[in-house]
């Protein structure tokens, strides 16, 4: 059984060590679907619908990273856990999985990048860069409202990721930036709600995000992740 | 005494040659040109003369390709996926193929496919369809007008709408134990909607056939109205008294209407209909009142509440 996971923990421990490193080509690829998306729409090669597909790839891959930077503290946890269960000689610590944490403000950073070219597509295309048309716009279309909460609501959360907003904040940093949480209900209620009757698409991410959410509620009434205090984490 | 001759009077040199005349008409036909009326030549043949196409004054924007119009389709008994359904709807057989006319009518009939298409001569139609989603295309049809054919049953005094029913094919359509659109598709309009002579049974596109992914063998093209209104592949065609459930209707009567009328002012409970998505194009433009077709049928809706009625 170990045999099996050797090779995964001699990349973990990898991963772990080198995380410095190795961030410039995670953050690569999590540019690479607005690189290709770009090339496209320079060159033509769009989808039939151009507009539409503009609009649902950078939405789509703004979500995606947000979800996974929801996931992030969750599942270092997670892992340990199952490391532990386990046996595995590696990973079950917490610190063994601190780069996940790591590339948390990476990935949060890029998902705001990509929920703003979003809303920038929406305001030339949509709008026709006139503010104004945006009132007629969320009185008609409650969706956009629930993008425009979300969008609004990152944008605070962009502008403290840096260390010395960290540093400077101190326990307010972890306050502010617990506006994740209304922030993805917002995100499903935006995907949610501009999808047509008979489509599920958006369902299996506004599951993760209730899931998700979910184990930070449970974590905080000491449901789960009951584990004793090894002194590794600061004090909430 | 001197009678002053009228000023309308034309000379004799001056009046066209019935002769050239005709010709000059068969060749404006052929040329299938839009908005100049060739139907004139089909009501020669066809003994009631108020079915006549009339002049459309808009100007047609560019038309949509081929490829644009058969690769974009929503055809939920194939996929929801509107690329899929090309490539689904390939295997669905149109021949054998038959449409049944029945209700309140006093000739009702059984057709086949290629007996309606060696009866009703086919024109060349260019008509914008804008889907109630919020895309819009031009679309150059290949079709007769419903009303040649409706004027062969006869309907009754009794018959108020008109119901399309379309194809439920159990081997090809795999789409079709979603729940929610109720199936077979079935769709309605009312009985002056379904004379217009706007109203196309379209039978090809591009001058080709019309590709299954888009309605093959016979499809209902309502220009004034979204795009769902527009049954695909119809088999039955049912005249009735009262007003008959429709597909759409039935699974979200908030969000879909029988009228289904092109209108910027109802929007659609999650979004706007003031604006729509040319295919084609990225900016976004104003969705016009009857989807441009205000001219030829608001008449049909004199004294009517469109909000309510929508």
């Amino acid at each position: 059984m170990h045999q099996i996971f050797l090779p995964i923990i001699v990349i973990l421990r990898f991963i772990n060590q080198q995380i410095t490193y190795l961030k410039p080509i995670i953050l690569l690829i999590s540019l690479s679907p607005a690189i290709d998306l770009f090339y496209r729409f320079k060159t033509d090669q769009l989808d039939i619908n151009g507009l539409e597909e503009l609009l649902h790839t950078t939405g789509y891959w703004a979500m995606f990273l947000f979800i996974l930077v929801l996931a992030a503290t969750p599942s270092r946890r997670i892992f340990s856990y199952l490391m532990i269960l386990s046996k595995e000689p590696y990973g079950k610590r917490l610190s063994d999985w601190n780069w996940i944490i790591k590339c948390r403000r990476l990935l949060g950073v890029v998902s705001y990048c990509y929920a703003v070219t979003h809303f920038y597509i929406f305001y030339y295309y949509e709008l026709d860069t006139q503010f104004s048309e945006l009132v007629y716009e969320i009185e008609e279309r409650p969706f956009i409202a629930m993008g425009l909460v979300s969008l609004v609501l990152l944008t605070p959360l962009f502008l403290t990721s840096t260390d010395f907003s960290m540093r400077f904040l101190k326990k307010n940093w972890r306050r502010l930036h617990r506006l994740m949480y209304p922030i993805s209900l917002a995100i499903a209620a935006h995907y949610i709600w501009l999808s047509k009757s008979g489509v599920y698409d958006p369902y299996p991410y506004v599951l993760m995000i209730v899931f998700l959410l979910s184990f930070r509620a449970m974590g905080h009434f000491k449901v789960i992740f009951r584990r004793h205090d090894d002194g590794m984490e600061s004090k909430r | 005494m001197f009678i002053k001759k009228p000023q309308w009077l034309l000379k004799e040199h001056e009046v066209t040659h019935e002769n050239t005349f005709n010709e000059r008409r068969n060749i404006i036909k052929t040329l299938g040109l839009v908005g100049v009326s060739a139907s004139p030549l089909i009501m020669i043949n066809n003994a009631l003369a108020d079915c006549v196409m009339p002049h459309l004054t808009a100007p047609i924007d560019k038309l949509n390709t081929f490829k644009q119009i058969s690769r974009y389709n929503n055809y939920y008994e194939f996929s929801t996926n509107k690329k899929a359904v090309a490539l689904l709807a390939k295997y669905m057989k149109v021949r054998p193929w038959t449409v049944e006319i029945s209700g309140e009518v006093e000739k009702p009939l059984t057709l086949d496919i290629d007996d309606i298409l060696k009866t009703y001569t086919s024109e060349e139609r260019i008509y914008r369809f804008r889907c109630v989603e919020g895309w819009s295309m031009v679309i150059p049809w290949h079709g007769f007008q419903l009303c040649e054919l409706i004027k062969r049953v006869k309907p009754t005094s009794k018959a108020k709408y008109v119901q399309f029913v379309s194809k439920v094919d159990d081997d090809t359509m795999i789409g079709l134990n979603r729940t929610g659109l109720k199936f077979p598709y079935t769709e309605a309009l009312r009985i002056d909607e379904a004379m217009n002579p706007l109203t196309l049974l379209a039978t090809g596109l591009y001058n080709q056939d019309l590709p299954q992914q888009n309605g093959a063998p016979l499809r209902l093209v309502i220009p004034w109205k979204y795009g769902f209104k527009g049954n695909k592949s119809i088999v039955k065609i049912i005249f009735t008294e009262e007003k008959p459930a429709t597909s759409w209707h039935s699974t979200s009567p908030s969000e879909y209407g029988f009228y289904g009328n092109v209108n910027p002012k109802v929007s659609h409970p999650r979004w706007s209909q003031r604006k729509e998505n040319r295919i084609g194009e990225l900016r976004k433009r104003k969705t016009l009142m009857f989807n441009g077709y205000e001219e030829q049928v608001a008449g049909l809706y004199s004294g009517m509440d469109l909000e309510k009625y929508y």
